[in-house]
């Protein structure tokens, strides 16, 4: 299983606060990683993940200061991928799907939020969680 | 090249004036003539030895400007401001007259405030600190502050204090025979000022300004910036190179303005520094673009192939992807790290962006070309970009301005992160760190060698882009682009650029225009210093230990320069920090996606070639 359903699945079933920053947080990173890898690999959507990875960095961020955010990461994240090395463009889309699942689900955290840094974060991030996807999104065209 | 005014203008309104002058008749009333002249030729002599004062301050550090063994520019710069103090003095103090009606005195008058509007916008890039320190206002001020720059002006007065010495000596029967009062003084005030115009004769004939600096000295705008229009559709490619000179021009002085910002103001922020990378890295991406399809039309048409311009267009285009390659590197060190103040982008990021989306829109097919669709639809073609060979000159002047943005931009980021890491601005997340757990606090200092990763990355892009910018300016020279000013003005600043303490290098302290002048970017060198610890005040003998040091520092300077062409042994031939995803405290599922790539492979590749 590759990072990205690794880290959809988590999002999936993050039931807490704490459970579904943490999985955000590692989402923002594996972002940050791939826009940076794969930007330095291919051209055909090089903007759009150059752009990714300043957003990605800044929704790290807005995460980070989120109380309910565990001092440590919760789960194990996934340090390599299984399967067949993707394509740019499928790359790409799995990440514009990864960013727009990431922020329905802080949206949808943030309107249930009982700290109200919990749910400043949230908007936050799933500000730049929709840039990312509207960045990417071209990809699954 | 955007149309506003420039010191040019007003310089060659004052000659204008002058020759006009020298035609132009006296009133039916000689004693009116006279006082009108004379109040008019004292304005003249008021501006022009205030220009010459500016000037005594160009010209490095003198410890007594009666030495023998000071540069001649300086000397010529110290006697045509006295000069004109003493033509000034020989014209008495300034009569009340009326409205001027002696229509050569009202030449003389304009010629005046042509040079005093002159003046006037030179001093639109400088400003005082509360010291009295002079600083600079935008990256102008180092031109204006040259000696190179300084020496064109001076030739240009001193031209204009010939002038009007001639005028002066044309009117005298106008006034009264000399033996008159009014007479008498003109005529003295017209030997001080032939005096003054013949300062620096020697070193001017043996020395003479160059064209290309006095296009510099004549191209010097005001301090203002063109209005900034967003990027809009569907614009011809001649009106979007003017759009991006524009946005360029804007960018350079917001980028210079920032570097000068205090590390701990609120406008440094991380979310900034990424966004002018991430910016800059499609800009830069652009540029390449472009500069290669420049270079398929030049080898189309074959204009100018049979000297090399195509190979030229060629690896300036190859240093464009090198600083892609270097500010995407920059990018992503910049993702690793916080400041304190986030999410808030300066105006010099948003502007920034703006350069991304027109040399996008010039480069690609789409008229709304975006950030977001990337690279994927059909660049212009060579011919599409320049239907006729005429129109070359357009597009390498808006490339130049281009890449000399984005060596700014290079700047402003070096300097404001290097800043921020000095007083512990630059963070991570307390989770980034193998202790984090146990942190109560969301954020702690960056470790020492993530910063300095970060500050490695930063100078590798102040140095491709520059070596960039600096390729253009010898395309733009070749083929006389209007944006050859620029080369120029990189040539007259060099060693500035490369001093330490810039906002120093723009500085002359206020109060001792005139008198010895102190150069703040120069402090004592190894054998000055030795000198002074020997005792010895001899201004003689200090000046030319100073002189021993300036010169030791020409030929580091000149060495280190040797190493900047691809190839040479500069910094980009040394080994390299091992990339960002190998370093420790980079969390687990960042690793999983390491930082090598083609890129870096490719980026050794070129550097090696000849």
């Amino acid at each position: 299983m590759d990072a990205v359903t690794v880290l959809q699945r988590r999002l999936s079933d993050a039931g807490s606060m704490a459970v579904l920053l943490d999985a955000a947080w590692d989402v923002f990173e594996v972002i940050i990683a791939a826009s940076g890898d794969c930007a330095e690999c291919g051209d055909e959507f090089f903007t759009p993940l150059v752009y990714a990875l300043a957003a990605a960095a800044d929704g790290r961020d807005a995460i980070t200061t989120a109380p309910s955010l565990p001092g440590r990461p919760a789960a194990e994240a996934p340090t390599s991928r299984a399967g067949p090395l993707l394509t740019a463009r499928s790359e790409v889309a799995d990440l514009a799907a990864l960013s727009d699942q990431l922020a329905v689900r802080l949206v949808s955290a943030a309107s249930t939020a009982n700290d109200p840094g919990d749910q400043a974060a949230c908007l936050l991030a799933a500000r730049y969680a929709l840039e990312i996807h509207a960045l990417l999104a071209g990809a699954r065209a | 090249v955007t149309g506003q005014p420039v010191l040019g203008d007003f310089l060659t309104a004052a000659r204008r004036n002058l020759n006009r002058a020298r035609t132009s008749a006296a009133t039916s009333a000689p004693g009116r003539d006279a006082a009108e002249i004379i109040v008019s030729f004292h304005r003249l002599v008021t501006v022009m030895a205030r220009h010459a004062a500016d000037l005594t301050t160009a010209f490095g550090r003198l410890p007594d400007p009666d030495l023998q063994v000071i540069s001649p520019f300086a000397r010529a710069a110290y006697e045509a401001r006295d000069a004109l103090r003493g033509a000034g003095v020989a014209l008495g103090p300034p009569e009340r007259v009326g409205p001027l009606a002696c229509m050569l005195a009202k030449r003389v008058n304009a010629a005046a405030t042509s040079l005093t509007t002159g003046r006037d916008l030179l001093q639109t890039h400088f400003t005082t600190d509360p010291d009295g320190t002079r600083l600079g206002r935008s990256g102008w001020a180092t031109v204006i502050t040259s000696p190179l720059v300084a020496r064109a002006l001076l030739a240009d007065i001193t031209a204009t204090c010939r002038q009007a010495a001639d005028v002066g000596a044309s009117v005298l029967p106008a006034v009264g025979p000399p033996s008159a009062a009014q007479g008498r003084r003109l005529q003295l005030a017209c030997q001080w000022l032939a005096l003054a115009g013949a300062a620096g004769e020697t070193a001017f004939r043996q020395e003479p300004v160059t064209k290309a600096e006095q296009e510099l000295l004549y191209a010097i705008p005001g301090n203002a910036l063109p209005a900034r229009h967003g990027p809009r559709q569907g614009l011809p490619v001649p009106d979007l190179c003017q759009a991006l000179v524009a946005s360029c021009q804007r960018v350079s002085h917001l980028a210079w303005t920032s570097a000068q910002a205090s590390p701990g103001s609120h406008f440094v922020s991380a979310t900034s520094w990424r966004r002018i990378a991430t910016t800059s890295t499609a800009t830069s991406h652009h540029c390449h673009l472009l500069l290669t399809a420049l270079a398929a039309r030049a080898d189309h048409t074959h204009s100018r192939c049979e000297d090399g311009f195509t190979d030229t267009l060629t690896r300036t285009a190859s240093w464009a992807r090198l600083s892609r390659t270097a500010w995407l590197r920059t990018a992503r060190e910049l993702s690793d790290v916080t400041t304190d103040v986030r999410w808030k982008t300066s105006r010099t990021a948003d502007e920034a962006a703006d350069l991304a989306i027109w040399t996008g829109r010039l480069a690609f097919m789409r008229p709304d070309w975006s950030p977001a669709d990337g690279p994927r639809y059909p660049t212009r073609t060579p011919d599409e970009l320049v239907p006729d060979s005429g129109d070359l000159s357009e597009v390498v002047t808006a490339v130049h301005y281009c890449t000399e943005a984005l060596a700014r931009l290079a700047v402003c980021n070096e300097e404001q992160v290097r800043g921020a890491a000095a007083i512990d601005r630059v963070l991570v997340s307390a989770r980034d760190l193998p202790d984090g757990s146990g942190n109560l606090d969301r954020f702690a200092p960056a470790p020492e060698e993530r910063i300095a990763s970060l500050l490695e990355a930063c100078r590798e892009v102040t140095r491709t882009t520059n070596v960039t910018a600096s390729r253009m300016a010898g395309i733009a020279r070749r083929i006389e682009a209007r944006s050859q000013i620029l080369g120029t003005a990189r040539i007259v600043t060099r060693p500035a650029l490369r001093a330490k303490n810039r906002r120093a290098a723009a500085s002359v302290p206020v109060g001792q225009q005139g008198e010895a002048v102190l150069d703040p970017s120069t402090r004592p060198g190894p054998v000055e210093t030795k000198v002074r610890e020997l005792g010895v005040e001899s201004p003689r003998l200090l000046w030319r230990a100073s002189g021993v040091d300036r010169l030791a520092d020409q030929v580091i300077t000149e060495a280190a320069e040797a190493g900047d062409r691809p190839g040479g042994r500069g910094p980009a031939g040394r080994a390299r920090k091992p990339p960002s995803g190998a370093r420790g405290g980079v969390p687990a599922a960042r690793r999983m996606h390491s930082a090598t790539g083609p890129a870096r492979a490719a980026q050794a590749e070129l550097e090696a070639e000849p």
